[in-house]
């Protein structure tokens, strides 16, 4: 399964030349589209689920997607599988539960893939790491096109794109940017900042993490919470320990809410903008809020520039030191690190030393990827391995 | 914007109910409606979450609760209303208005801009011959007609394999 995955390869996105990296962590663009001869996948039958799945393979082979990339059937995966795609940004949570004969073509270098009989019959998502929509939609549109002129996908002239959800009817697409905001945090202006950019249709939401929402604990064998995380997680299933995603690009809460002072800036409207103006909306308000970012952080250096130096030191002691690490403190480190890294407090960090630590810090990645037992323990003791590998001195 | 009661979800319905006489209603995610209504009221009124700063009140429709079903993949209205999720294309056509007026809360128009996808004509052809049958497919199966489903299923698996032929034509 690991090999499968190649749950050890770093993704291509991580390591990409976009601008502005501190601040956007990745570009996500997803794509909803339907057959036109069946219903939704929610109100199929088996049969209907596969032919709908064979009418895919097909299309996907003939503009050559297997030459590049690999088909995973959900026959042939477990939760811990489900959920490494999830945690890799490509599968989004409604595919982790979802009843069988559904699956995800994930590209060899996992910067983008294609969800079947998930929400939609099929759902594309390209990554691109910072701030990067265009590139990320480029590859979608691309790959779209491509499946359009085989497969006869459900539209109207006058409501485009006809999508499970109302919310994406239209262009069917989702264009999102995750953005980690320390400083506006800390000033507590994240409230202020989603409402002036609200009236463009575009929103920021808190990034939830720690398994929220997602319920399938049942292959994770631990029942005490991981030691690290903060009480409200322990509540939620105790082996998630990861960040899923949604259409939207990340399972979105309340800015309050939002984990490792991440955040994800995601547009709201699909019908009566086109794809072009929903990009700029969002590479726009992207742009500006990373501004407000700086600002920000410069108004805080100036308050007390050894107070971030301090976090910093700290977070980096912790991360070379510590024997057992929650995903939650891991989150919380990794944002003090970046934020000192940014400002020029920490020394021989990068952003995608950052992100990847991000990524393999999560529990499938720790499982597959590392080879660590599934228990909270054996999880939270791989986990301050990683840590302490990553950031020796 | 968040459901107004979990602030977690974001709102996908106003729920309208009638307390003491006034009518309340809160914008909320599918889930905390379904435990709304677990309470029923015999209306509730079927809009949607509309951003503020957009401007007035979102459109609302009140409607009887409506035993309407989609006759082709078999979602009910009701449903629809509640998680502003529908079961297949034909429901846009069935609950035109009713879907325009959640649409309306949520998008800047009625009116797509953007691409349209740029299907071969012989194989549009093919699809929507294809639509047609499933669609029948699906009544006669409702209607336990089994020697009709099995000629259509037949019919299906031959269009199926030209569409597969047709396909591999254009390559
Ligand atoms: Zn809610
Ligand atoms: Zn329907």
């Amino acid at each position: 399964m690991a090999e499968e995955l190649q749950a050890g390869r770093v993704p291509d996105w991580v390591g990409g030349t976009a601008p502005d990296q501190w601040t956007a962590l990745v570009s996500h663009c997803t794509l909803a589209r339907n057959l036109s001869d069946f219903a939704f996948p929610s109100r199929c039958g088996e049969e209907e689920r596969h032919a709908i799945e064979a009418r895919a393979l097909d299309a996907f082979e003939r503009i050559n997607l297997f030459g590049s990339g690999r088909y995973h059937a959900s026959a042939h995966m477990d939760g811990l599988a489900w959920q490494f795609l999830g945690e890799r940004r490509i599968a989004s949570r409604e595919m982790l539960q979802g009843p069988p004969i559904r699956g995800v073509y994930l590209a060899d270098g996992q910067d983008f893939g294609i969800m079947v009989n998930g929400s939609d019959h099929i759902v594309l998502r390209a990554l691109a790491g910072g701030m990067a929509l265009r590139d990320a939609w480029t590859r979608a549109n691309t790959v779209d096109d491509g499946l359009a002129s085989l497969l006869g996908f459900a539209w109207q002239e006058r409501l485009g794109y006809l999508t499970s959800r109302l919310g994406m009817v239209g262009t069917g697409l989702r264009a999102s940017v995750l953005l980690h905001l320390p400083a506006i945090n800390l000033l507590g202006a994240v409230e202020d900042a989603a409402a002036r950019i609200r009236h463009r249709g575009v929103e920021l939401f808190g990034v939830a993490g720690a398994g929220y929402g997602a319920t399938d604990a049942s292959f994770w064998s631990g029942d005490a919470p991981p030691p690290g995380l903060p009480p409200e997680a322990a509540n939620e299933a105790p082996g998630l320990q990861c960040l899923l995603t949604d259409l939207e690009g990340a399972v979105c809460t309340a800015p309050k809410s939002a984990v490792g002072n991440l955040y994800l800036l995601v547009n709201q409207e699909t019908l009566g903008v086109s794809e072009e103006e929903i990009l700029f909306r969002v590479g726009h308000a992207a742009v500006e809020i990373s501004q407000e970012e700086e600002r920000s952080c410069a108004l805080l250096m100036k308050r007390g520039a050894l107070d971030i130096e301090d976090r910093a030191a700290r977070a980096m002691a912790v991360a070379r030191g510590a024997r057992l690490l929650g995903f939650g403190e891991a989150l919380e480190l990794l944002s003090a690190l970046r934020l000192g890294a940014a400002l020029g407090l920490a020394r021989g960090l990068s952003p995608h030393k950052l992100t990847e630590a991000l990524l393999s810090a999560q529990a499938s990645h720790l499982v597959l990827g590392r080879g660590a037992g599934s228990d909270p323990r054996s999880l939270a003791i791989e986990r301050a391995k990683l840590f302490r590998e990553t950031f020796s001195a | 914007m968040l459901c107004q009661r979990c602030h977690k979800n974001p709102a996908t319905v106003r729920y309208a109910e009638v307390v003491d006489g006034k009518s309340v209603h809160q914008d909320l995610c599918a889930e905390c409606l379904s435990r709304c209504k677990q309470d029923l009221s015999s209306v509730f009124t079927l809009g949607t979450a509309k951003p503020a700063v957009r401007g007035g009140p979102a459109p609302q429709r009140t409607v009887r609760r409506s035993r309407r079903v989609c006759p082709v993949c078999g979602t009910a209205l009701e449903r629809v209303a509640e998680t502003a999720e529908v079961g297949c294309s034909a429901c846009y056509t069935e609950f035109g208005q009713e879907i325009e007026s959640v649409l309306e809360g949520l998008h800047r128009t009625l009116r797509h801009q953007g691409k349209a996808p740029r299907l071969d004509n012989s194989i549009a052809r093919l699809c929507s011959d294809l639509q047609t049958k499933r669609v029948l497919l699906r009544s006669v199966l409702r209607a336990e007609d089994y020697e009709q489903a099995a000629r259509l299923r037949d019919e299906i698996r031959g269009l199926e394999s030209g569409l597969r032929l047709t396909e591999a034509g254009t390559d």
